[in-house]
C-alpha cells in the first residue's frame, strides 16, 4: 500500500488530507514540523510527502530541497495558501512536483495525490536508458550506429577530401547542414570560412544580393558597395541549404559560377574570380523539379558531383536510444538539472514508437521539453509532450485498422473532408490500395502511398485556404516554393474551387 | 503605507458577508457533511486559543503577528469564513507596517467576525 507524509503545522489539514486518502486505501503518516519530516522521510517508506510552505520556523522550500537530498525519487506535493502563487512557482522550479491550494478541495486532493503516486511508481523501476556523459566539444556531433547512418559517415568520409560539389538530400530536420559541417571540416579548406546561407529564408533578389553582392547604385537603396558570400568565402566552402527553392534567375548565377568560378556583383562590370567548393542541400524533389521545368537541369548536374542521402529517423530507430542519451546529456547540463537520470522503460517505448516526422529536430525539442517538465530523476510518460504520449503505437490501433480482418470500414478518414471532395477518403481506401499494390507485385510502394497521402494534404489544406498558397505554406509549414511545386505537380486546380482533375469532383 | 481612513472603510463592509459560505465549502469536502462535522470540531477545539495568540502578539510579541494569523486563517479557510479571513490576510500580510491604531481597529474587527463565525459554526453543528 503506498504511504503518504502530511507535513502541516495545522492538525485539522492533517486530519482532513489522512481522511481523505485512507478512504481511498492510502497509507498516511503526519508530521507538524520539518524536523520531525525529515526524520520520517529518512526512516524509509515513504512515497509522497504533502509539504506545507510555511512551516513554524522554517520555509517549506528549504525542507522540499532537504527531502531532495534523502531521495529525488519520492514527489512532493507543496501546499500554500490561496494567495502565493509566487512560492508556488519557486517551488515548481525547485522540483515539487504539484502544488495544492488551501483550503484543500478533496477531489482535487485525491486526484493529484493518485498521479503522484503513479510517477513514484514509474519512477522505482530501474532506468531503461541513462543520459551520457558528454564533454563540452560534443553538442553538435552526428549519432548513429545504423547501416544507414554509417554509409553517410563512410560517404561524407570518401568526399570530404575530394574538391567536388556535393549535394545532400533528406528530409527536414534529418541533420543536413551537419553532413556540410562534417565534409568542411574535413577538407582541405577546414582552416579557411565556412558560410552557409538559406535559401528559402530570403526574398529572390536579396538572395542574389546576398550570394553575389552588388554595386553602390544597383538598386534602391543599394547605397553603397555589397560583398557577397561568394566572394567572402574565397578558398572556403560556402553550405546553399534549401537549394530547390532558390529563382531561376539566381539558379542561372549560381550554374555559371560553379562552372567558371566567376561572377559579376549585380550591377557592377568587373568579373570577380573566386575559389569557392559549394556544398548544397535540399529536402525538395529536384529531380521532379527539373522534369516540371522549376530547377535547372545543368545546375542540378553541377551541384551533383555527388550525392549524400540522409535517411529519415523513422527509417533509423535503432539509433533512437542513442541520440536519446546524447540529448538528455546535452539538455540536463543546459537546463542545470544534473539529478536527471534517465528515461522510465515507459518513455523509452514511446519515444521509440512515435514516427518522428521533424527527425533528429524534432526528437532533441521533444528532449528538452521533457526535461524541462520533469520534476524527478527518471523522465516517465507524464512529462512528455502530449502528441508523443498520445501517439498510438506502431502495431496497435493503427495497424489494426489496416488488418484485413479486422472491420477497417469503422476507421474515420483523416479529415472533416467527405469522400468525394477529398480523393483519399478514408483508411478502408488505402487498405485497398495498398492490397491491389502489393497483388500487382508494386517496387515502390513508399512513394506511391506517401504521394497519395500528400496529394490529399495538399488539396485539402489548399481547400480550406480557398486556393491560398502562402496560408497554405504557413499551415502545412513548409515554403510557398514547395507549394506551389505541389500544386504543379498533382495538377490541383487553383480555378475556383480547389479540385483534384483525376478524381473528377469540386471542392470548396 | 495603509491608510487608516481606508481600513476603517475596508473593515466596516465585512459584516454585509455572511460569516460562513457553506456551499462552496461543502463542495470542496466533495459534499460530506459528516467530515465538515469534523472539522468544526477541530475549529471549537483550537480556534479560539488561535485567536488569544494573535490578541497576544498584538500586544507582546509583534514579530511573531505574521505567523499567528496565517495560522488562525488555515483554520477558519475551510468554511469558506471570508470576513475572519479577509482580516487575518491583512494582520499577516502587513503586521510590521501596522500602526498601533490600526492594529487597534483589526483586532476589534477580528473579534466580531470571529463571533460571527462561531455562531454560524454552531447553527451548522445544530443542523
Amino acid at each position: 500500500m503506498p504511504h503518504a507524509l502530511i507535513v502541516d503545522d495545522d492538525r485539522s489539514l492533517r486530519y482532513l488530507i489522512t481522511q481523505v486518502l485512507q478512504s481511498a486505501g492510502i497509507e498516511t503518516s503526519e508530521a507538524s514540523t520539518a524536523e520531525e519530516g525529515l526524520r520520517r522521510i529518512s526512516e524509509g517508506g515513504v512515497d509522497l510527502v504533502l509539504l506545507d510552505i510555511q512551516l513554524p520556523r522554517r520555509s517549506g522550500l528549504d525542507v522540499l530541497g532537504e527531502i531532495q537530498g534523502i531521495d529525488r525519487r519520492i514527489p512532493i506535493v507543496i501546499v500554500t495558501s490561496d494567495n502565493d502563487s509566487n512560492t508556488a512557482i519557486e517551488a515548481m522550479q525547485r522540483g515539487a512536483y504539484d502544488y495544492l491550494t488551501k483550503p484543500v478541495d478533496t477531489a482535487q486532493l485525491l486526484s493529484l495525490v493518485e498521479n503522484a503516486l503513479a510517477a513514484r511508481e514509474l519512477m522505482s523501476v530501474p532506468v531503461a536508458l541513462e543520459a551520457a556523459e558528454i564533454d563540452g566539444s560534443s553538442e553538435r556531433v552526428f549519432i548513429g550506429q545504423s547501416p544507414q547512418m554509417l554509409q553517410v559517415f563512410k560517404a561524407i568520409g570518401r568526399v570530404a577530401a575530394q574538391d567536388v560539389p556535393i549535394l545532400v538530400l533528406g528530409e527536414s530536420g534529418t541533420g543536413k547542414e551537419l553532413v556540410a559541417q562534417a565534409i568542411y571540416q574535413h577538407s582541405s579548406r577546414q582552416t579557411n570560412p565556412y558560410l552557409a546561407i538559406n535559401c528559402a529564408a530570403l526574398p529572390d533578389s536579396l538572395l542574389e544580393s546576398e550570394l553575389f553582392g552588388h554595386e553602390k547604385g544597383a538598386f534602391t537603396g543599394a547605397d553603397k558597395r555589397r560583398i557577397g558570400k561568394f566572394e567572402q568565402c574565397h578558398g572556403g566552402t560556402i553550405f546553399l541549404d534549401e537549394v530547390g527553392d532558390m529563382a531561376h534567375v539566381v539558379q542561372g548565377k549560381v550554374l555559371r559560377l560553379l562552372q567558371e568560378q566567376r561572377f559579376e556583383r549585380i550591377g557592377g562590370n568587373e568579373t570577380i574570380s573566386t575559389n569557392v567548393r559549394v556544398i548544397a542541400a535540399t529536402n525538395r524533389p529536384l529531380e521532379e523539379m527539373v522534369e516540371q521545368k522549376t530547377f535547372r537541369a545543368d545546375l542540378l548536374f553541377r551541384l551533383n558531383g555527388v550525392t549524400i542521402h540522409l535517411p529519415p529517423l523513422r527509417e533509423r530507430v535503432g539509433d533512437i536510444p542513442l541520440l536519446l542519451r546524447h540529448f538528455l546529456a546535452v539538455s540536463k547540463r543546459s537546463m542545470n538539472k544534473p539529478h536527471i537520470e534517465g528515461l522510465s522503460p515507459e518513455s523509452l517505448e514511446l519515444f521509440q514508437n512515435y514516427p518522428w516526422p521533424g527527425n533528429v529536430r524534432e526528437l532533441r525539442s521533444v528532449v528538452q521539453q521533457s526535461v524541462l517538465n520533469s520534476t524527478g530523476p527518471i523522465i516517465i510518460p507524464e512529462f512528455l509532450p502530449q502528441e508523443i504520449r498520445s501517439y498510438a503505437p506502431r502495431g496497435s490501433t493503427a495497424k489494426s485498422e489496416l488488418t484485413p480482418s479486422n472491420g477497417a470500414a469503422s476507421a474515420q478518414p483523416p479529415s472533416p473532408a467527405p469522400r468525394e471532395e477529398s480523393g483519399f477518403p478514408n483508411l478502408e481506401d488505402l487498405r485497398e490500395f495498398i492490397e491491389r499494390k502489393l497483388v500487382e507485385k508494386s517496387t515502390s510502394l513508399s512513394a506511391e502511398v506517401i504521394e497519395k497521402v500528400e496529394r490529399y494534404l495538399f488539396a485539402r489544406v489548399l481547400q480550406y485556404t480557398n486556393g491560398n498558397q502562402s496560408q497554405a505554406a504557413e499551415i502545412l509549414g513548409i515554403t510557398r516554393g514547395k507549394v506551389k511545386d505541389r500544386v504543379e505537380a498533382f495538377q490541383i486546380s487553383l480555378q475556383r474551387n480547389v479540385r483534384l482533375p483525376d478524381e473528377g469532383a469540386s471542392a470548396g | 503605507m495603509l491608510r487608516t481612513e481606508n481600513l476603517e472603510e475596508e473593515l466596516k463592509h465585512l459584516s454585509e458577508s455572511p460569516a460562513v459560505e457553506w456551499g462552496p465549502a461543502l463542495a470542496r469536502l466533495s459534499g460530506s457533511r459528516e467530515l465538515m462535522i469534523q472539522m468544526t470540531e477541530f475549529f471549537l477545539e483550537d480556534g479560539q486559543r488561535l485567536l488569544q495568540q494573535v490578541g497576544s502578539c498584538i500586544a507582546n510579541h509583534r514579530e511573531k503577528l505574521s505567523a499567528a494569523a496565517h495560522s488562525l486563517r488555515g483554520v477558519c479557510a475551510t468554511f469558506e469564513a471570508r470576513p475572519v479571513m479577509e482580516v487575518t490576510h491583512l494582520i499577516e500580510r502587513q503586521a510590521d507596517q501596522l500602526t498601533d491604531e490600526q492594529l487597534t481597529l483589526l483586532w476589534t474587527s477580528l473579534q466580531v467576525e470571529f463571533g460571527r463565525l462561531c455562531d454560524a459554526i454552531a447553527d451548522y453543528r445544530r443542523g
